[in-house]
């Protein structure tokens, strides 16, 4: 299968603290159609990472080495105006926090119409019956009036599936999820687990997957890459590095779910 | 969620809802709506134009209007002006019993254009030619007061208006940008504004007029005025939107709109300055009296709309001197009606900041 993101010696930097490095040479790729686990605990460099690829680091932070090649263009060396087609309607993001990622003061089918009109050309009904479509595909009930809705009046389970929508609106080939089942109860994380396996067969999407969850990436990914202090320190199939954990830290992090 | 809809009130109509019980406020957005009623309306209301003047009636007091004929009731009437010279050579205006001139709505009179497009000449009340109707008073050359001050409204309360549009979308724009960036855009900008804090409004007022050529008309010294005092707000705007934009692009539904591929510009417009409008809602309503009083203080002392156009300030230079407003109080009438309108603005702003700051609603009331 052909490489749809290729991360080669990713190094970040925080530019005031003696160049301390976040994110230390990280190398992995992203298959069509696959989805790869990035996981490690709190301060481990997996979302910098992730945010990285779409050049969305904080001004203190900046990337010193390395190339982030999506199908074969350097998003590092892309100009501000590419780089903003790539956003959003080349690969899409999912935050942690969908109440706060939605801004409080438009409605849910605005805030996914914004993104149809900047990464589409369809016109104000297509993008309409298009939302209704999304909203349906994603599993949210009663389309017709969420989209009038605000993000404070959808459950956290609801935002995260609105949020989902909204992502693969313009149809990306990637979708990088940073943390998407966290501020969620058990069931709900198990329907989202659902809802990507089913966007991802039927839309033949890639995820990025940022999580803390060994369990998560046991069900849902292909391959996983365990980060800690900013380093790669195990890559294989999802299989090998669930059953048979070589690292100590990823051992550690299997304890920790056994709990 | 159940499929019962769940549908809260909305910001808004809480605000709506706390504005409304503020009667004061309320009767002040009345009387707002009244004087700008005047100034749309203000040749069909007024029966003369600003322009219309007979000097032989310098100074005219207020004509009684009557409305008993020999004690019997009538349809309102006014009597013909008398002019006599006391030994003084102080002019002295007498009721001339033996002329009537019957008090006629929708009269014909001086031509105009209504709403600025239809030729018409119907106003809506004054009397016959030969008869004149002084509501408050004339001025030095004759022209009725209430007329003046009808047609001088539109000057002074649209520089209001406009002013305020044009100074806080460069506030806002200003402090959008320099928020959003922060580091040295924010330094540059904030230093600009802070030079134009700097100088005393008044002077700074005077220094720019001065540049204005002074030959210009009467249009043309409107739209110089507009630019002066925007020129002049922005800048105390533009700090305080900055101030809640450096905040606000810490949240983390600007970096979700950065995620989607928005360009910058978008994402202050349109994600960001939307977060201030409620403060800009009421700083827009405290801060138009502002406008109204720097065009009036220019036309004042003669730097701003020249005779014979008529603007609140430019009426109430006649009123400078002290001799003037002894013998004809009328002529500060324009002043009461900058007065009401200041006071306005300013009790709906404040309710409007109760109505529309959470924050400080609840130190107030705890």
């Amino acid at each position: 299968m052909k490489n749809l993101l290729k991360i080669r010696d990713l190094t970040v930097c925080v530019e005031h603290q003696d160049n301390k490095k976040i994110v230390n040479q990280v190398t992995f790729d992203v298959k069509d159609a696959g989805i790869v686990g990035l996981v490690g605990g709190s301060g481990s460099g997996k979302t910098t990472t992730g945010y990285a690829i779409l050049g969305l680091l904080d001004p203190a932070l900046s990337v010193t080495s390395g190339q982030i090649e999506y199908k074969g263009q350097d998003l590092l060396k892309a100009s501000d105006s590419e780089i903003r087609k790539v956003r959003g309607g080349e690969i899409g993001m999912i935050f942690q926090e969908p109440l706060n990622a939605f801004n409080p003061v438009f409605s849910i089918g605005y805030q996914i119409d914004e993104m149809l009109q900047y990464h589409t050309d369809l016109g104000k009904n297509q993008r309409e019956a298009r939302i209704l479509e999304l909203l349906d595909l994603v599993g949210l009930p009663d389309p017709k009036r969420l989209i009038k809705n605000y993000p404070h009046q959808l459950s956290g389970g609801m935002r995260q599936r609105a949020m989902i929508a909204q992502a693969i609106a313009p149809n990306p080939d990637l979708i990088i999820a940073d943390e998407p089942t966290s501020n969620l109860d058990v069931t709900h994380q198990a329907r989202i687990i659902e809802l990507f396996q089913k966007i991802r067969t039927e839309l033949k999407l890639s995820i990025l997957l940022i999580t803390h969850d060994l369990g998560m990436v046991g069900h849902l990914c292909d391959e996983v890459a365990v980060m800690c202090k900013g380093n790669i320190v195990e890559f294989g199939t999802a299989e090998e590095i669930v059953s048979d954990p070589q690292h100590q830290y990823t051992k550690d992090l299997m304890g920790a779910l056994k709990l | 969620m159940t499929n019962k809809p769940y549908e809260s009130m909305s910001e808004f109509q809480m605000a709506l809802r706390t504005f409304s019980r503020n009667r004061v406020a309320l009767f002040c957005v009345l009387v707002l709506f009244l004087l700008y009623m005047g100034a749309i309306f203000a040749d069909f209301l007024s029966p003369y134009r600003y322009d219309n003047e007979d000097r032989r009636y310098s100074y005219c007091p207020p004509t009684q209007i009557h409305f008993f004929d020999d004690g019997a009731p009538s349809w309102p009437f006014v009597y013909g002006i008398d002019l006599e010279y006391n030994e003084y050579h102080k002019r002295i205006y007498t009721e001339d019993r033996s002329k009537k001139y019957p008090v006629k709505l929708l009269m014909k009179g001086d031509e105009y254009r209504l709403l600025g497009f239809i030729p018409i000449k119907t106003h809506l009340w004054g009397v016959e030619a030969p008869g004149r109707v002084y509501l408050i008073g004339a001025d030095s050359r004759g022209r009725d007061l209430w007329s003046r001050i009808l047609y001088g409204s539109r000057v002074s309360l649209s520089i209001g208006l406009i002013g305020v549009f044009i100074s806080f979308t460069i506030g806002l724009l200003v402090g959008g940008i320099s928020g959003y960036y922060g580091g040295r855009v924010d330094n540059i900008l904030m230093r600009i504004a802070e030079m134009v804090m700097m100088v005393p409004g008044f002077y700074l007022l005077l220094a720019l007029r001065a540049a204005v050529p002074p030959d210009f008309n009467s249009v043309q010294v409107y739209f110089a005025i507009i630019i002066i005092l925007s020129f002049i707000g922005w800048a105390g705007l533009a700090r305080i939107i900055r101030g809640m934009c450096l905040s606000l692009r810490e949240r983390e539904f600007v970096m979700a709109a950065k995620s989607i591929g928005l360009s910058d510009f978008k994402i202050i417009v349109r994600h960001i300055l939307p977060h201030t409008l409620s403060y800009s809602i009421f700083a827009v309503m405290l801060s138009i009296p502002g406008y109204i009083l720097g065009e009036s203080a220019l036309s004042l002392i003669g730097l701003g709309i020249q005779d014979p156009f008529a603007s609140w300030g430019n009426m109430l230079s006649d009123a400078m001197s002290i001799v003037k407003i002894k013998f004809y109080p009328w002529i500060l009438v324009p002043g009461f009606f900058i007065f009401i309108t200041v006071i306005s603005f300013n009790v709906v702003g404040d309710a409007l900041r109760d109505a529309l700051d959470p924050m400080l609603k609840s130190e107030g009331q705890g």
